[in-house]
């Protein structure tokens, strides 16, 4: 049955779910494990450790500047994964699509989602999909679950974080933040805009395989820069100091947190993160992020200190101030 | 009947510590011939002399006369009487209430002309002090006040000042201070070693050739330059990072000042009073004393300052011309005072610096004053006033946290309050850890640590967050304009019904919105929100108060208007095309526009309409402006008012119709000025419309509008029409009060709306 949108039917289990399985999510998403249609997919012995992570997606709307919601999807389940120092393998993802969707949307989504697989190296391996009447969901959300595999010794945690390393950001922030919430709002910027959305996992494998000695890694989704700070801060019992004028911004960013009277340290990213190494490789580390795109702006930002046990900013005239959870609400709806 | 007969006991209270009190009880009682005695007891003078004596009613009398706050009692000896009269030593004594503490007191008449007298040993001597004048609560490290219990302990007076000290004929006689050029502190060049001539020649010098000095003052170090100078303070200004915000100016005596300011009799005895604080005063425009224009642009008042001490002296009269005077800091932390970190640190605020070894323990800016048609306000309540103790019945013993902006912190015992010298905003680590030295400090001093605390309802703000860690106790929250209802309500003679204003440019409200403009009634002691001003957006959050043309414009939105009706007067305005027409999108969806009422948005958007603001550099900024442009207007009848609705009980001000008056009569290139006295005249109808509605005859004022001098003066118009008018004259009606606010509060019982 052939029909531009999304029914009801689409999710009763019968007919309709197995055609729009066969003729549209297997040959996006297929292999091996996935193809069996079976309940759960039986996956073989890894040889490190399994690390799991899981992840919904309700980003609105489904489609803004420079990515999707569906390769949001693979790239932040990922993205965690590789936070822990893991290489990813294995995903599953679930759909809940609203009646009405048109299918064209649906189809785009599913090729961004394999792409996204293809150069994320992993395995959509399972999944469901249930449909909603028009009005209880918004178009489409996702839910995923990674499995990766953690081959180092052990894995990148907030308690590694020690006294002296140096504080490294991948790229420059604020971008995913302010292009979903230009799009979104209709609001006319003139600028240009596009999400940073980005794998990461590749970056840790190549300091990993650099012999960087990374000892944690947070990427910055809801929150931003100042949220991952402030949460390592407490996660690590350690302070932080960071120089204002060392974190990346571009222009166009800048200008549309300026006109909108946001902080770009609270702005969400979904291709970036912060990473602490000891301060002898501080250099070393970020050149080898400056090799990939989605690390050309690295750089370090701080350090971490036994002076204190909070975040602190530091101006450009070398006043400090705490950075502290912003009062104005973070942006809805973003990831 | 004891074999030693009775004494009376008389304890005095009040301001009788390093006053040179004792000293004049003792040529009081050694010119009647009576024995008895008198020490420094806690904050306190106790005295005992004979209850029967021929001389004791003219001892009574001339006591009286030097203070009149005596407590007498009758007490049975066990020895007898010292004779003659002695001084004893001071006593320590633990506090049942908080301490009056001794006030620091700039250099008065007599020292001064010692100063310039050849024949005196102290000529020329920069720390010259005696009983009227020099540092008392900035070198204090605890009570009762005595040399021992000052930082100027390890200097031992020589035998010359010893003599002079036991001389009951001296002016100096029992000066608890006392020093010489000999055996005193030593003035000095920090980075050099260089006797007294030298060193202040050195500073002289600097100054006269355009340079920044750094000079150590009663209480913490300052900057100067000469104030005709534009490039040495434009680089003042550049070391401070203070590009825009008005400097204070040093001149040499009244005579001077005159020449600079118009002044009324009340503001030179502001200015030469023992606080010697920076005042106010409206510039002469016809001043024959150049003064760079970017001292104090963009107001039509200037702050002058009379010298609190004798290298101030040096320093004035060396140059012989006004000069730039102000706190040694760079914006965002506090003013410097500490010798240590100066010596590492003033290369990069000054050219030279003058210090001295005399450690200062209390940190505090100089007090900001002004007087507007009689009235006194204090706007920053630092050195010569923060001594000061207050009275608050029912005060209990708490600790009141104040707010973010010109925080002062407030502790209570016993019916009685301390309000700590300004310290700064708290926004930044070096002025919390002020805060935190400060509070150790004045705890330690009071031997008070109230395990009960108060702070403001935002949980944003910093203060909010370091109550909390502060005590195990949670703190109490008190509304922000209710605290500053209650400030008044603490110091001001009101009745038991009245109308109170709380109006300024942000509070956090009960329901997380943005407060400004409120009125409350307070009867038999309940408080009841009546009157505010129509809401609007604040499009932009904080980004608003930065930029004051996006409350304009948004203004312009809930007044109706079309984006075509106001963008041309802002793109005049040099304001970016893009950014407007992003605002008003804004606008449109309600993106990150939250609603406030506030008065000083209100303000900020009318200046930015006639004004050139269209950025505001320092709070406080735009109104200023405003009110400079409608002070050039002698006076009008037009007027733009703000009209009542009555909405579920409240009273909301309407201003979209004079609002749209003020674009319409700008449109037609009315006299702007004309259009700014229009605007404050407006405002005040508006107050006094309410005054009416709630049949009220005395209104108080609180909030950071009422610094406005015009809105003052309007309103202290009407007190002919048998409208009183109440504020503070001691405590400011800005942030800075809010602690003491917060004690009254709690103790009026209105940390919840009726």
């Amino acid at each position: 049955m052939t029909d531009e949108r999304i029914l009801l039917i689409h999710g009763s289990g019968g007919e309709s779910t197995r055609q729009l399985i066969q003729q549209r999510l297997l040959p996006a998403c297929g292999n091996e494990w996935l193809n069996p249609l079976t309940d759960a997919a039986v996956l073989p012995l890894l040889q490190g450790r399994p690390v799991f992570t899981t992840d919904g997606y309700v980003v609105s709307p489904p489609f803004f500047p420079g990515g999707d919601i569906g390769m949001l999807s693979v790239i932040g389940t990922c993205n965690d994964l590789a936070m822990m120092g893991a290489i990813p393998r294995w995903l599953s993802l679930s759909f809940i699509l609203e009646e009405s969707l048109p299918l064209e949307r649906f189809d785009k989504i599913l090729t961004s989602i394999r792409s996204a697989a293809d150069e994320a190296g992993v395995q959509i391996v399972t999944g469901d999909t249930k449909v909603v009447e028009r009005g209880k969901a918004d178009q489409i959300f996702i839910t995923t679950a990674g499995v990766g595999e953690l081959l180092l010794p052990a894995p990148l945690q907030p308690s590694r974080i020690q006294p002296g390393d140096a504080i490294l950001l991948s790229n420059d922030i604020g971008r995913h933040g302010m292009a979903v919430l230009a799009r979104r709002e209709g609001i006319q910027l003139d600028l240009d805009l596009q999400s940073d959305v980005a794998l990461l996992s590749p970056l840790i494998q190549a300091l990993v395989q650099q012999g960087i000695e990374l000892h944690c890694a947070r990427d910055l989704t809801r929150g931003g820069l100042g949220g991952a700070l402030l949460e390592l801060a407490t996660q690590s019992g350690c302070g932080f100091q960071v120089n204002e004028v060392d974190i990346p911004v571009v222009p166009a960013v800048a200008a549309a947190c300026e006109w909108l009277g946001f902080d770009p340290l609270f702005v969400a990213n979904e291709g970036c993160c912060v990473l602490f190494v000891p301060a002898s490789q501080a250099s070393a580390a970020s050149e080898v992020l400056q090799q990939f795109h989605a690390g050309r702006w690295a750089t370090r930002i701080g350090t971490v200190t036994e002076a204190c046990k909070d975040v602190r900013l530091k101006n450009a005239f070398g006043i400090q101030r705490p950075l502290s959870w912003h009062t104005v609400d973070q942006l809805p709806r973003i990831c | 009947m004891g074999q030693f007969g009775v004494a009376l006991k008389i304890i005095v209270q009040g301001q009788v510590q390093g006053v040179g009190f004792r000293p004049r009880l003792k040529r009081l009682a050694d010119s009647l011939d009576l024995p008895g005695w008198v020490r420094n007891q806690g904050d306190q003078v106790q005295l005992q002399v004979p209850a029967e004596h021929p001389a004791l009613t003219a001892f009574l009398e001339g006591l009286r006369q030097l203070t009149p706050e005596l407590s007498l009692s009758r007490h049975i000896l066990d020895k007898p009487l010292p004779q003659p009269f002695t001084i004893l030593p001071s006593l320590s004594v633990p506090a049942d209430s908080l301490l009056q503490l001794p006030a620091d007191r700039g250099i008065c008449a007599a020292c001064r002309a010692e100063y310039h007298d050849p024949s005196s040993r102290r000529f020329h001597y920069p720390l010259i002090s005696c009983h009227d004048c020099g540092p008392r609560l900035a070198i204090l490290q605890r009570m009762p006040f005595c040399r021992e219990h000052t930082s100027l302990q390890p200097w031992q007076p020589c035998p010359l000042c010893q003599a002079e000290f036991a001389d009951a004929g001296n002016r100096r006689f029992h000066s608890e201070l006392i020093s010489c050029p000999q055996c005193g502190p030593q003035v000095r060049l920090l980075g050099e070693s260089a006797c007294v001539a030298d060193a202040i020649s050195a500073g002289l010098a600097c100054l006269k050739r355009g340079g920044v000095l750094g000079v150590k003052s009663q209480s913490g170090f300052q900057l100067l330059c000469r104030a005709s100078d534009e490039q040495a303070v434009a680089r003042l200004r550049d070391n401070k990072r203070r590009p825009f915000k008005p400097l204070a100016v040093l001149v040499e005596s009244a005579a001077q000042a005159r020449r600079l300011a118009i002044l009324t009799t009340a503001e030179i005895d502001l200015l030469e009073a023992p606080a010697r604080p920076i005042v106010l005063v409206t510039k002469r425009g016809d001043t024959d004393l150049p003064i760079a224009a970017n001292v104090s642009a963009g107001t039509p008042d200037c702050g002058l300052m009379l010298p609190v001490s004798g290298l101030h002296l040096a320093l004035v009269d060396g140059v012989g011309e006004p000069l730039v005077c102000t706190s040694a800091n760079v914006s965002g932390e506090p003013l410097l005072y500490d010798d240590a970190e100066m010596a590492n640190r003033w290369r990069e605020l000054c050219d030279l610096c003058l210090s001295h070894d005399l450690p200062v323990m209390l940190p505090q800016d100089d007090s900001v004053v002004m007087n507007t048609s009689g009235c006194t306000q204090i706007l920053r309540r630092g050195r010569g006033f923060s001594h000061a103790r207050l009275q608050l019945p029912g005060a209990g013993s708490v600790l009141a946290w104040g707010g973010d902006l010109k925080h002062a912190f407030a502790f209570s015992r016993a019916d009685q309050v301390i309000l700590s010298p300004f310290i700064g905003d708290m926004e930044t680590i070096p002025v919390r850890q002020r805060q935190q030295r400060v509070l150790q400090h004045l705890a330690q001093l009071h031997d008070c640590t109230p395990q009960q605390s108060a702070r403001d309802l935002h949980p944003g703000y910093h203060t909010h967050g370091m109550a909390a860690s502060h005590s195990d106790v949670t703190p109490l929250n008190v509304q922000h304009h209710v605290a500053h209802v209650a400030l008044n309500d603490a110091l001001c003679p009101l009745p038991e019904r009245y109308l109170a204003l709380a109006w300024d440019g942000t509070g956090w409200g009960e329901q997380g919105d943005g407060w400004g403009s409120e009125a409350f009634l307070v009867e038999q002691g309940r408080l009841r929100r009546v009157a505010m001003l129509a809401p609007f957006s604040l499009p932009g959050g904080e980004a608003a108060v930065r930029q004051p043309w996006r409350v304009a414009l948004a203004l312009c939105f809930h007044a109706g208007m079309a984006l075509q009706d106001c963008e041309e007067y802002l793109l005049q305005r040099r304001v970016p095309q893009q950014a407007i027409r992003v605002v008003w999108q804004m606008l449109e969806r309600g993106l990150n526009a939250p609603p406030c009422h506030s008065m000083g948005r209100l303000f900020d958007a009318v200046s930015c309409w006639l004004t050139v603001c269209d950025t505001q550099h320092f709070e406080g900024d735009a109104p200023l402006r405003l009110q400079a442009l409608a002070s050039t207007c002698r006076a009008t009848d037009r007027m733009f008012p703000i009209t009542n609705e009555e909405v579920d009980g409240m009273h909301i001000g309407r201003w979209q119709p004079a609002w749209i008056s003020l674009l319409n009569a700008c449109q037609q290139n009315t006299d702007p000025a004309q259009l700014a006295f229009a605007f404050h005249q407006g405002i005040i109808q508006w107050a006094l419309a309410l005054a009416r509605i709630f049949d009220v005859t005395d209104l108080s004022l609180s909030g950071g509008c009422f610094q406005n001098r015009l809105l003052q003066s309007l309103l202290l118009q009407q007190q002919t029409n048998g409208i009183r008018i109440h504020w503070p004259a001691t405590i400011p009606v800005n942030d800075g009060g809010l602690a003491v606010g917060q004690l009254q509060a709690l103790a009026r019982g209105w940390t919840h709306l009726i």
